[in-house]
């Protein structure tokens, strides 16, 4: 005890100090008006700018939850546009999307553009009702087909792939073909058997045509970019612009067509005898 | 009689302290003027204190003066705060102004001790941090620091001529 006291008193100067002064802090604050005022009004700002600090932090840390929000939000939005009987009443190709079809947000979390052969993972998987061979659109434009589905995560194969073959035709024109991915561009893509009588136009609309199943009627594509006669063929060369840019995709959406499990079944199955 | 430093001490505690809060803290310099003159001689309590004596004791005596004369004035905590300020600093001062042959334990800083020179340099670094001290807190924010060093030099040149008056007359010794 002594010797604690002579400890205190050789080196006890500072913290003696820091708790007097301590002391005197709460009595000025708490007895002295002025100074009340202007402690509460410091406190107010510091907590206030801390607050708002604060605030912008889980703002930004909430962003991702608001877009997954708005993801779903739009998902919802577009199949009542499509669901509409007069979404697009200038096709021929274009009717009531069935009721059956539902949109799935997700986020791409994986996506190559660069590549002969590219392919998107998706943080949907069968957890969330995915399965291979469905569709995936932005919503401007169509992104691929699921392939692999696991869990939690898809992958998805791109349109931009060289297998990747979607069945797609020309609004106005009126006549279907099929989208190939030319392998270097990927703003655009070519819609092969476009017979030479078509009547084409630079302009004209690209909408799926909901051959398979895989994707409803009437999903919007993209635009006729260029189109040309190689002499002597039947068909013409159609290039499409893309309504998206597939290296800047955030979002895209799992196209479910649940009632058609049948048909599903069926092609599956003249493409395996096939 | 006031042989011992500590009575000596004692007395003026309860002096000084009478003395600050009945009279120099009623003194009046005309009207717009007293926030800039305030007499402050009750720090003298601490600056004559024993040069060995602990910090710690001397901060616990600070706070007991500062607080009293606060209990007075009704200006709760502010002339304690800056008095332990000025017990703190007064240790550095004192490091600082230590003569080459040191100090003895119970040599008592003042003017018949040290001289002249040595002590007005004490008092004068000594209230200059307790002036700037209890005007920066009965201000209570740096956004008028200037009118804080307006305040603190009127202050600290009343004090430092009644503390200077004080060593003259009350210092027995020479």
């Amino acid at each position: 005890m002594q010797e604690l006291l002579a400890f205190f008193l050789r080196s006890g100067g500072l913290i003696t100090f820091v708790v007097l002064e301590a002391v005197c802090a709460f009595l000025i604050v708490r007895y002295n008006d002025a100074q009340r005022a202007i402690w509460l009004h410091s406190g107010n700002q510091v907590s206030g700018a801390i607050s708002y600090r604060a605030d912008a932090i889980s703002d930004y840390v909430g962003l991702r939850e608001v877009a997954d929000s708005l993801a779903a939000e739009v998902a919802r939005l577009r199949l009542q546009a499509l669901l509409q009987p007069g979404a697009y009443p200038d096709s021929v190709l274009v009717e009531r999307v069935d009721s059956a079809y539902t949109l799935l947000p997700g986020r791409i979390v994986r996506n190559s553009v660069a590549r002969a052969n590219n392919t998107l993972t998706l943080d949907r998987g069968a957890r969330d009702g995915v399965r291979p061979r469905q569709g995936v659109i932005s919503g401007r434009s169509i992104v691929g087909v699921t392939r692999s589905v696991g869990e939690d995560y898809t992958e998805v194969l791109s349109l931009l792939h060289s297998e990747s073959r979607v069945s797609a035709g020309l609004r106005r024109a009126g006549y279907p073909g099929v989208l190939r991915w030319g392998g270097t561009d990927t703003r655009t893509v070519a819609l092969d058997e476009i017979p030479r009588h078509a009547r084409l136009t630079e302009g004209d609309s690209v909408v799926t045509t909901g051959y398979s199943a895989i994707f409803p009627r009437g999903l919007p594509v993209g635009t006729v970019d260029t189109f040309w006669l190689v002499p002597g063929s039947n068909f013409y060369e159609v290039r499409v612009r893309l309504g998206h840019d597939a290296a800047r995709l955030d979002y895209a959406y799992v196209v479910r067509y649940d009632a058609d499990a049948p048909r599903q079944a069926f092609e599956q199955r003249t493409a395996d005898v096939r | 009689m006031f042989g011992s430093p500590y009575v000596a001490t004692a007395i003026r505690f309860v002096v000084l302290a009478a003395l600050q809060v009945v009279v120099l803290s009623r003194i009046g310099v005309g009207e717009g003027w007293s926030p800039y003159v305030q007499v402050l001689l009750y720090p003298l309590v601490i600056l004559l204190l024993p040069v060995g004596m602990p910090t710690a004791v001397v901060l616990v005596l600070a706070f007991a003066l500062g607080l009293t004369v606060d209990v007075f004035l009704g200006t709760y905590g502010m002339h304690a705060a800056a008095l332990v300020v000025t017990g703190f600093a007064r240790s550095l001062v004192l490091a600082v102004l230590e003569p080459r042959e040191g100090y003895a334990v119970e040599q008592v800083a003042n003017r018949a001790t040290f001289g002249w020179r040595w002590f007005a340099a004490y008092a004068a670094l000594l209230m200059g941090v307790h002036t700037l001290a209890f005007f920066s807190i009965e201000v209570f924010t740096f956004v008028f620091f200037g009118e804080i060093l307006l305040r603190a030099l009127g202050s600290f040149c009343v004090s430092m001529l009644l503390i200077l008056l004080y060593a003259l007359v009350l210092d027995p010794k020479t």
